[in-house]
């Protein structure tokens, strides 16, 4: 046989003598129809007619004998009837598309963000090419792993490698503005020359920041984000080549940026921060020469486009390479830009997505139960139009016709609301949220929403499609098979349901025991708000550390706050990691270089953050420039160095800032309880702390601890006492610490919230569909009920039969869900805290809180049951 | 509707086509399928289920006999029209006149041939 006979599978529909006698000549037929059909038209014609072909080979498989010429006749005659059914059952229609809608519009909303955040083309040039590459930590297990660099190795890897096409800088910048209302704080990023060449995006407005922009004298330039554009300056167009005066110098605009998400803030450890304020605009590096000669300071970070078809991994190896020996000992870390900016919310989206894909399946499971039990109520329909002609693939083909209709009205409903929420969705989720493209009802998630109509569409129409294809004519289904759809049904929603519940009650777990972490220090009444001095007023130590101070006490002595600080950053923010030189003691002779957290906090930092004193003491005002350096450290540091009060430190920071006006070598004076660095639900990292009396600081954060009720309130108060201190001073972005754990916690807690919500619909529906099929079971036994009760069974037992029959069917459905449950939960186990996903006491009480549901559903009708009176049972029946 | 008797009038018009092709000459499937899509236009197009299960009540019916395939390349069976067939094809095509006779009648069709 030759090749095109052995594909023509599809013969096999055919009756078998049709086939025999028929069979190659009509495959020969097709194949040169396709041929034609190409050569004339293109695939799109070859698919128009093996879609004809198709229609009237399934025509003839049923009958044997061809379609009639013209077969869409009927389509419209189908509609209308469809039209009629649907007024005639308005409880159902309206039950089915308000079910279908609300589905549908969970899924699409759903996979709407999903797809923005994670699949769908960001706005650089081939994005896939793009990479953020960090210094890597030498060993295995070094924390952190991967950290901001330096501006020589970043010479290094640019003008020595060959792996990428084109490599910048980026790291944060924040400058007073001068607008007219006075001295604004505005953040932003200074990148090298090629960053925006590197991204591959172009301007709004203007020109990109270029190289020859870091050429020494060149003119001072700016480019403006589309935000601040549109916020600053009405988005008028005339604002390209005016000046602005940025931390006291004019910058003049050259160019305004698209809305996109930008790596711009690199925080330590080796994460780029994203919200608004940090994107507002972009100055080229100033000094990119000393810049490039520095191998200290640990502030940047890195953004590469890949040369040609050069992978990561052979990047990362060409720059591990080239790994410097000593303290300098670094390698790399090359990771893919995309994956680096959403890391964190892509399991919660994926998360979201597969439930809002349960509650689907769950909607459709439940409206197909309904359709099985309203089945035999249309038998009379049915009858009727066989009666008026109409055979049963034509009845089917019906059917089809008004369960499309029913779901395309529930996808009408549904993805414009879908469209509605995603549009409004940006403005409701935390500023941090990487919303890397604008979400909407693009191609992909249109098609998800219509496959979702589609879906359900299907398991509406499965049943009576099934029955009457399968009969010919109208056959009375039989209670058995009725029944056993019906209980197969009803347990897929429980299981279904089951495994949402669980999901739901582990990340609600996991949530409450994240919030039950001890923080280290105490975040009730607590505000924070960046302060930045001017540059120009403080150029030496000593005055930066006076008004430091003279900050903290203005503060301090306002009548609303209980204590005030000033460090570098606060503890949930802290991003300064710096190599820590212990120096060799008699019992330790020989230095040992660490990684840790190096923390600027003025004296009285400890007493107001109630951060516990373990050994030793803490800073006193006492200690400035000239004295001796003192430090103290954290209990997570001397686990992992060893006892450490009276030891030296060498730590360069200070001194690298301010000259030799600032200590280089510090004496551990003492040792504090933990704090958590980033986030409640990451252990505690060593940490030095030096006091701002020696290290002083430009800008920092406030701290300030109201006496009582919301620490909103002091803002304006603790600014006007700053303002008072030094007038030119910014103070911006005053927020409650506890505002910023509650951005951090964001992601967990709204897909606790959501994932709870889902469970909840499908837990109704579900229990519905319980109530529903058991109600259906005792109207259809009465007469059974009767007889019995009548020969003398007492009701409890008929009535406890029935619930039986209930958890027998939940108990099915609950054990498959558990089994989902524990498969899909090892996905989720990285996320959670402090619970795991195969938890034996957790899946025991969803198991038993759903049975007791189940059961619950059940006892109206096995109520009903009970007091069946057996003598109108047995008459009615 | 079930399709009634192959062969009573009025044909339907996958049967009437069919004939119509083999009048002048005896042709295996496709060729059938591609001389009515050219005489009549584009108007009507078979498809390959369409024509043979015509062709197996046709059969069975008498109206078209089965040929032996040539030797050689073309192994398809081809198909002449058999004298019951040409005399239904006549008979529907008399049928049809007749229809356009009553339709000029009542002037909804002109005298020239093909059109409104």
């Amino acid at each position: 046989m030759d090749p095109e006979r052995r594909r023509a599978w599809w013969l096999r529909l055919l009756p078998a003598a049709f086939r025999r006698r028929f069979g190659d000549d009509l495959a020969d037929a097709v194949h040169d129809l396709r041929v034609a059909a190409r050569a004339s038209g293109g695939r799109r014609a070859e698919f128009r007619y093996l879609a004809r072909e198709a229609r009237d080979l399934m025509s003839l498989a049923r009958t044997g004998r061809g379609a009639p010429a013209v077969p869409w006749r009927g389509l419209v005659g189908d509609v209308r009837w469809g039209v009629r059914m649907a007024v005639r059952r308005p409880g159902w229609t309206a039950t089915a598309v308000l079910t279908i809608a609300g589905a549908v519009a969970t899924l699409t909303t759903a996979q709407g963000v999903a797809s923005a955040v994670l699949w769908r083309p960001l706005p650089f040039a081939n994005a896939s090419r793009l990479v953020l590459v960090w210094e890597g930590a030498p060993g295995p297990g070094a924390s952190p792993e991967a950290f901001r660099v330096t501006g020589a190795r970043f010479a290094d890897w640019r003008d020595d490698t060959h792996a990428f096409a084109s490599l910048a800088l980026f790291g944060a910048a924040a400058f007073p503005l001068e607008t007219d209302d006075g001295v604004q704080n505005v953040r932003g990023a200074r990148v090298s020359g090629a960053y925006f060449q590197t991204l591959g995006i172009g301007p709004v407005l203007g020109r990109v920041l270029l190289p020859e922009d870091e050429r020494p004298g060149a003119e001072r330039v700016v480019v403006l984000s589309y935000e601040f554009w549109q916020s600053a300056f009405g988005g008028r167009r005339d604002v390209i080549g005016r000046l602005i005066r940025l931390g006291g110098e004019p910058s003049r605009i050259v160019g305004v940026m698209p809305r996109a998400v930008y790596p711009a803030w690199p925080v330590n450890p080796a994460v780029v921060t994203i919200d608004a304020d940090a994107r507002q605009l972009w100055v080229p590096l100033a000094n990119p020469s000393t810049i490039e000669l520095n191998g200290r300071a640990h502030v940047f970070g890195v953004v590469g486009r890949l040369r040609g078809s050069t992978t990561m991994a052979q990047a990362q190896a060409e720059l591990d390479a080239r790994a410097g020996s000593g303290i300098d000992r670094h390698g790399a870390r090359v990771r893919p830009l995309r994956n680096e900016i959403v890391g964190a919310v892509r399991l919660p989206l994926l998360v979201l997505l597969v439930s809002s894909i349960a509650v689907l399946l769950v909607a459709g499971a439940n409206l197909a139960a309904l359709e099985v039990a309203q089945f035999d109520a249309r038998r009379d329909e049915f009858a009727t139009r066989m009666a008026l002609g109409a055979g049963a693939a034509r009845l089917a083909r019906q059917i089809a016709v008004e369960t499309g209709m029913l779901a395309a009205a529930g996808a009408v409903v549904g993805i414009p609301v879908a469209g509605a929420a995603l549009a409004r969705l940006p403005g409701w989720l935390p500023a941090a949220f990487p919303m890397m493209t604008t979400p909407a009802l693009h191609g992909g998630t249109l098609a998800a929403g219509a496959g979702a109509a589609a879906l359900l569409a299907v398991s509406v129409a499965a049943w009576p499609v099934w029955r009457l294809w399968r009969g010919g004519t109208v056959r009375p289904v039989t209670a058995r098979a009725r029944a056993t759809a019906s209980r197969v049904l009803i347990a897929a929603q429980v299981s279904v349901t089951t495994a949402l519940v669980v999901a739901a009650a582990l990340l609600v777990t996991s949530l409450t025991h994240v919030r039950a972490q001890q923080a280290g220090f105490t975040m009730a009444r607590v505000l924070v708000a960046s302060v930045s001095l001017p540059e120009d007023r403080y150029r030496d130590p000593s005055s930066t550390a006076s008004v430091d101070a003279g900050l903290v006490e203005a503060v301090a002595a306002r009548a609303d706050v209980a204590g005030a600080a000033f460090a570098y950053d606060t503890p949930l923010t802290a991003n300064w990691i710096e190599w820590v030189t212990i120096v060799g003691a008699p019992a330790d002779p020989s230095d040992r270089h660490r990684q840790a957290q190096l923390r600027i906090v003025s004296p009285g930092y400890f007493r107001v953050l109630q951060v516990r004193v373990l050994d030793g003491r803490t800073f006193t005002t006492s200690e400035g420039l000239g004295a001796q350096g003192v430090a103290v450290v954290n209990a997570a540091f001397e686990r992992a160095n060893g006892a450490s009060i009276g030891r030296r430190l060498r730590i360069g920071a200070a001194r690298a800032t301010w000259g030799a006006a600032a200590p280089d070598s510090f004496v551990v004076i003492g040792e504090v309880a933990d704090e958590r660095f980033r986030g409640l639900d990451q252990p505690s990292q060593p940490a030095v702390y030096v006091s701002t009396r020696q290290f002083p600081l430009l800008d920092g954060m406030l701290i300030a601890v109201a006496r009582q009720g919301e620490p909103d309130a002091l803002a304006p108060e603790v600014r006007a006492a700053v303002r008072r201190v030094e007038a030119r001073a910014t103070f911006d972005h005053a927020r409650p610490l506890a505002g910023i754990l509650a951005d951090q916690l964001a992601p967990r807690r709204i897909t606790a919230r959501v994932v709870t919500a889902f469970s909840a619909g499908a837990l109704a529906l579900a229990l519905l569909g319980v109530y529903g099929l058991l109600r259906l079971l005792v109207v259809e036994r009465r007469r059974e009920i009767g007889i019995r009760i009548a020969l003398g069974a007492p009701p409890g037992r008929v009535a406890r039969g029935i619930l039986v029959e209930a958890c027998a069917i939940a108990g099915g459905g609950v054990a498959a869900g558990l089994v989902i449950a524990v498969a899909a939960g090892r996905a989720l186990d990285a996320w959670l805290f402090g619970v795991s996903s195969a938890n034996p006491a957790l899946l025991t009480s969803v198991a038993a809180a759903l049975l007791a549901a189940s059961v619950a559903a059940a006892l109206p009708p096995a109520r009903r049951a009970a007091r069946t009176d057996p003598v109108a049972a047995m008459r009615n029946s | 509707m079930p399709p009634g008797p192959v062969d009573s009038l009025p044909l339907t018009v996958p049967v009437f086509q069919i004939l119509l092709a083999l009048a002048d000459a005896p042709r295996h499937g496709y060729a059938i399928i591609r001389e009515i899509e050219e005489r009549t236009d584009g108007e009507v197009r078979l498809t390959a289920s369409t024509l043979y299960g015509a062709v197996a009540r046709m059969l069975e019916a008498g109206l078209i006999e089965e040929l032996e395939p040539k030797r050689g390349r073309e192994r398809r069976r081809p198909y002449r029209i058999a004298p019951a067939g040409r005399a239904l094809a006549r008979r529907e095509a008399a049928r049809l006149a007749r229809a356009a006779a009553w339709a000029r009648g009542k002037r909804l069709l002109s005298r020239t041939p093909g059109g409104e």
